[in-house]
């Protein structure tokens, strides 16, 4: 990890300080965006379904839901391309929800890039500002701005086929940030990319946002991604915000089982709250098995169920058996181990019958073995009562 | 993409020496190249004959000719008929290309864009001329134009051969946009288009490839079309290929052959400057000697 | 189709739109507009002129004389004459020959054009594209050439022992058509062929099966989808067309096409001209929609 931050900021000369700031020096600034319920009927199915959300100017937020989950549809929305059947959009306070695309001064990255193939990158990114009527010389200083922000100044003459889809990914960007929108969409931009260039292209994009301090609507489906880039996140599910925050929030309290499930990897459990005292909450699992939880909201009723995830990181495993098992640990049998380079994934049958993932240290443990698996009362989270 | 290996390995025209494979494929190309060796003669065979037969000696067309000369193609020049005709039809095919492409391109967008159940049944419509046999569409629109003293005349010709032209411009426009589908427009509104303009100064020019086959199509279509000009042209009013037809039905001679001859280099110089253009625009990429179109293309005997 | 519910942006998602107007309808209200031109060109010169000739084929006599009656005597004079039958069945099976003899050999060729190297395929799609783009009455002359008595083909049978009569005939109508239109196939064929993923004759191949018997058990049945658009439209553009017919077959080979042709120019009989070309438009309509629910039978 740390590698490859050091390679982005070689990836970045100090030359482009000058073009950032110019650039955001000219920006209008950073604007708040906000949704009201919005609501949105597609062929007689609810692809929205009066979502509200509220984003702070200069942050970055992704919206990170599987495939058809209404995140693409909802940034359609905040762009324009598509008019809510309800609520509305307000971009710096202001309401543009009858105001079509080309007047919302939005700044758009695509999936498939959406470059003119009949242009050079140069036209290309000039594109916006022609419409605007920017002069002929203010716009070559900005084009060439927008460019070197991106590190692509000397391919202004090239067509965007001539380029690889990482340069045009680049071009695609210097493009929507040229005109200096109020707020950034991207919509799945990385998703063409390889592996490799994905991960460079992460950490530039949000060099930029943070040097150019604009509102950025970020929207995937993978969720590597929204935890390295983004300032908060709205896990979105069915055409609603699951959980709105950031990824430390997201990861390590998950709302739900849903965002467990979809954020991460999760051993998740279906547990009843038996009791509590001064350490949190006692809880019964599958077949007997007792956890303790770290006492996190205190409307928490006993006796309810509840479901219980336990990230694969958070549990050690032991070959030294205690005597008896305490709470929040249990003996297993190992049944499955994958080595993965820098840590081993290690598959557990719970003597309750529970199977557990372990992400672990390398460790010398072979198939059958039997062990003790534990985890700590805080990383033993709950996620609202089961109904 | 296909790598190169794979290429040689699935082509049966491959032709490699060395190893067992590439012997077996060596003997697949044979059999494929032998069996199609007759197959393109036949296909071109006429070509070849009116061309040779142009140059014979004979005042009477004969093949094998039994000795060459170029007598046939000076007289040429000397014919007056023949230059009209030539004139003509230049005339017409440019103009109902022009026309084709005025009333195609935004029809074609039209019938891109709309979005409702009936829009198929419009699409098959503008492209009848193309399923309704040319005998048929001939003796109708020479009934109409009957009524109103359009035959006979170039205006009468200009607007039919615009109406046989339409069909392959609004095709292979058509295809062009669906192509890039409305994923340019979307950028382009994102950056400060209308939707309208969007249109205009991304969509039409990102498609021009598919506009100018479409013109370079209905130019060839018009410049070929015999049936429904016979019917509707007069006197002094032929084009050539009328001109031929006329001819041939009666006599035969090297004279005709020359002028068939002087057509088949037209359509090849015609196709070359195409080609050319097309490279050096790049307007096709990567050559593509074939624009794309849903349709059958060309009118038949 | 999609249904009208899935309308993005059409009237019906405007109607249950709260703020009124869908912006993205905005500066480009109704793409209708932008067919008006070429629909009144087309309906004014096309249709409106096929309606003139139905109209005018439903009445008895000559053309402009006006206020006969209606009749559909032309239709049962077409349909009743055992002369007309005979015609129809001879343009119909002049189609089907036509059709069945393209195939054959259009498969060759489509097939070294879809799996040739991109230069090879260049070659042998201009050489089908040539013909192709030529005018009609150009190839027809040079098979009035090679066709004729004393030409090279006949003199080539008789040496053979084969005394034939080519031109005017019907035979030489189906060499020459077959040739005219034998582009349309080897382009639907070449295009069904490319779209067969190679590997999977390799697999065929690598199973034991022989070069014949792949092509027979793989590319053949899995390009019928192409062979059938291709066949049906050689049929229509066979049994409509003319020029070639009348230049080869002359006064001796009795089409439709060039009974359409006499009766409007040379006995000027229009209503039954109209009627004749009604019914061949009818039979390309019918093969026109055979193809259509053949592709849609392959399609699903």
């Amino acid at each position: 990890m740390e590698n490859i931050l050091r390679d982005s900021s070689a990836l970045a000369p100090t030359t482009n300080l000058a073009a950032t700031t110019r650039l955001s020096a000219q920006s209008p600034g950073s604007q708040t965006l906000e949704l009201e319920q919005v609501a949105k009927r597609l062929g007689g199915v609810d692809i929205i379904n009066s979502l509200s959300i509220k984003i702070d100017a200069s942050e970055f937020v992704t919206f990170l839901g599987p495939s058809g989950c209404g995140k693409t549809t909802l940034l359609r929305i905040i762009a324009g391309f598509i008019s809510p059947d309800y609520g509305s959009v307000k971009i710096g306070g202001i309401d543009v929800t009858s105001k079509p695309v080309n007047r919302r001064n939005i700044g758009m990255v695509f999936q498939h890039y959406g470059l003119f193939p009949h242009m050079t990158v140069a036209q290309n990114v000039a594109y916006g500002l022609r419409i605007r009527r920017v002069a002929k010389s203010e716009r070559r200083t900005r084009v060439h701005d927008a460019l070197s922000l991106v590190h692509l100044e000397k391919a202004g003459d090239k067509h965007p086929r001539q380029l690889s889809g990482g340069e045009q990914q680049r071009v695609a960007v210097a493009r929507a940030l040229v005109t200096e929108p109020r707020v950034l969409l991207m919509d799945e931009p990385l998703s063409n990319l390889d592996a490799k260039l994905r991960e460079e292209m992460r950490l530039e994009i949000k060099r930029l946002q943070r040097e150019l301090g604009i509102t950025t609507i970020f929207v995937t489906h993978d969720q590597e991604e929204a935890l390295t880039m983004s300032d908060r996140i709205a896990v979105i599910s069915a055409g609603q915000v699951q959980q709105f925050g950031s990824p430390q929030e997201i990861y390590g309290k998950p709302a739900s089982e849903f965002v467990a499930r979809f954020v991460g990897k999760s051993n998740l459990m279906r547990a009843r709250i038996v009791g509590r005292d001064e350490n949190g909450l006692i809880l019964i699992g599958p077949r007997g098995l007792k956890l303790r939880a770290a006492n996190p909201q205190d409307d928490v009723q006993v006796g309810t169920d509840v479901n219980v995830s336990i990230r694969p990181e958070a549990v050690a495993l032991r070959q030294k058996l205690s005597a008896t098992a305490e709470a929040n640990e249990a003996f297993a049998t190992v049944e499955d181990i994958t080595f993965m380079g820098a840590y081993t994934w290690t598959e557990v049958a719970l003597e309750s019958g529970v199977r557990m993932s372990i992400q672990s240290q390398p460790h010398g443990l072979s198939l059958g073995d039997r062990v003790s698996a534990s985890w700590r009362d805080q990383d033993c989270v709950l996620m609202g009562a089961f109904r | 993409m296909k790598t190169l290996s794979e290429q040689q390995k699935t082509s049966p025209l491959t032709f490699h020496t060395g190893n067992p494979l590439a012997r077996i494929i060596r003997r697949r190309f044979s059999l494929l190249f032998l069996i199609n060796i007759p197959i393109v003669a036949f296909l071109i065979a006429p070509l070849v004959v009116v061309i040779i037969a142009a140059f014979g000696r004979s005042s009477f067309l004969e093949f094998p000719p039994s000795g060459l000369t170029l007598r046939w193609f000076a007289q040429l020049a000397g014919q007056e008929q023949l230059v009209l005709a030539t004139v003509l039809s230049l005339k017409l095919a440019a103009g109902s290309s022009l026309l084709g492409v005025l009333l195609g391109v935004p029809a074609a967008l039209s019938l891109e864009r709309m979005k409702f159940p009936g829009v198929g049944v419009l699409r098959t419509l503008v492209t009848a001329p193309l399923i309704v046999p040319s005998i048929v569409t001939a003796i109708a629109i020479l009934l109409f134009f009957g009524q109103y003293g359009l035959q006979g005349t170039f205006t009468g010709l200009l607007i039919a051969h615009t109406v046989l032209a339409l069909p392959f411009t609004v095709s292979i426009v058509s295809a062009g946009l669906r192509g890039v589908g409305d994923q340019l427009e979307e950028p382009a509104q994102s950056l400060g288009a209308s939707k309208l303009w969007a249109v205009v100064s991304v969509t039409l020019p990102a498609i021009r490839s598919s506009i100018f086959a479409g013109a370079a199509f209905a130019f060839l279509m018009s410049f070929d079309e015999v049936v429904v000009t016979l019917f509707l042209s007069g006197p002094g009013l032929q084009t050539l290929p009328v001109y031929i037809f006329q001819y041939i039905q009666y006599s035969s001679d090297p004279f005709i052959a020359a002028t068939a001859s002087i057509m088949i280099f037209f359509i090849i110089a015609v196709g070359v400057i195409y080609g050319a253009i097309s490279y050096a625009g790049g307007l096709v990429k990567g050559g593509a000697p074939l624009p794309k179109t849903d349709l059958p293309m060309g009118s038949g005997g | 189709m999609a249904g009208p519910g899935l309308c993005v942006d059409g009237r019906i998602s405007m109607n249950i739109n709260r703020h009124g107007n869908d912006p993205r309808n905005r500066g480009l209200r109704n793409y209708g507009v932008l067919l008006l031109p070429a629909a009144v060109v087309l309906a004014v010169v096309f249709f409106y002129p096929l309606g003139l000739m139905f109209v005018q084929s439903l009445h008895q006599g000559d053309f402009g004389t006006e206020e006969t009656a209606f009749t559909v005597s032309n239709y049962t004079q077409f349909i009743s004459d055992p002369y007309y039958r005979r015609m129809a069945f001879n343009s119909i099976s002049l189609g089907v020959l036509v059709s069945a003899m393209c195939l054959v050999l259009s498969y060759p060729l489509a097939y070294a054009i879809a799996r040739a190297h991109p230069w090879q395929k260049v070659v042998l799609t201009v050489i089908t594209l040539v013909p192709l783009l030529t005018s009609v009455v150009v190839r027809t002359l040079g098979w009035m050439i090679l066709l004729r008595n004393n030409g090279l083909v006949t003199s080539v049978l008789d040496q053979l022992g084969i005394h034939a009569q080519l031109l005017y005939s019907f035979p030489g109508v189906l060499i020459a058509l077959v040739e005219v239109l034998m582009p349309f196939m080897v382009l639907s064929l070449s295009a069904s062929i490319s779209s067969i993923n190679p590997s999977i004759e390799d697999a065929a191949g690598s199973l034991g099966a022989s070069r014949l018997r792949t092509f027979k058990d793989v590319v053949v049945p899995m390009s019928l989808p192409g062979a059938a658009a291709g066949s049906l439209l050689v049929f229509v553009l066979a049994v409509s067309a003319f020029a070639t017919p009348d230049l080869i077959g002359g006064r001796t080979v009795k089409l439709v096409p060039v009974l359409v042709y006499e009766q409007a120019t040379i006995v000027f009989n229009w209503p039954f001209a109209g009627a004749a070309a009604f019914i061949l438009l009818a039979l390309s309509l019918t093969a026109v929609s055979i193809q259509a629910r053949v592709l849609d039978r392959q399609g699903s």
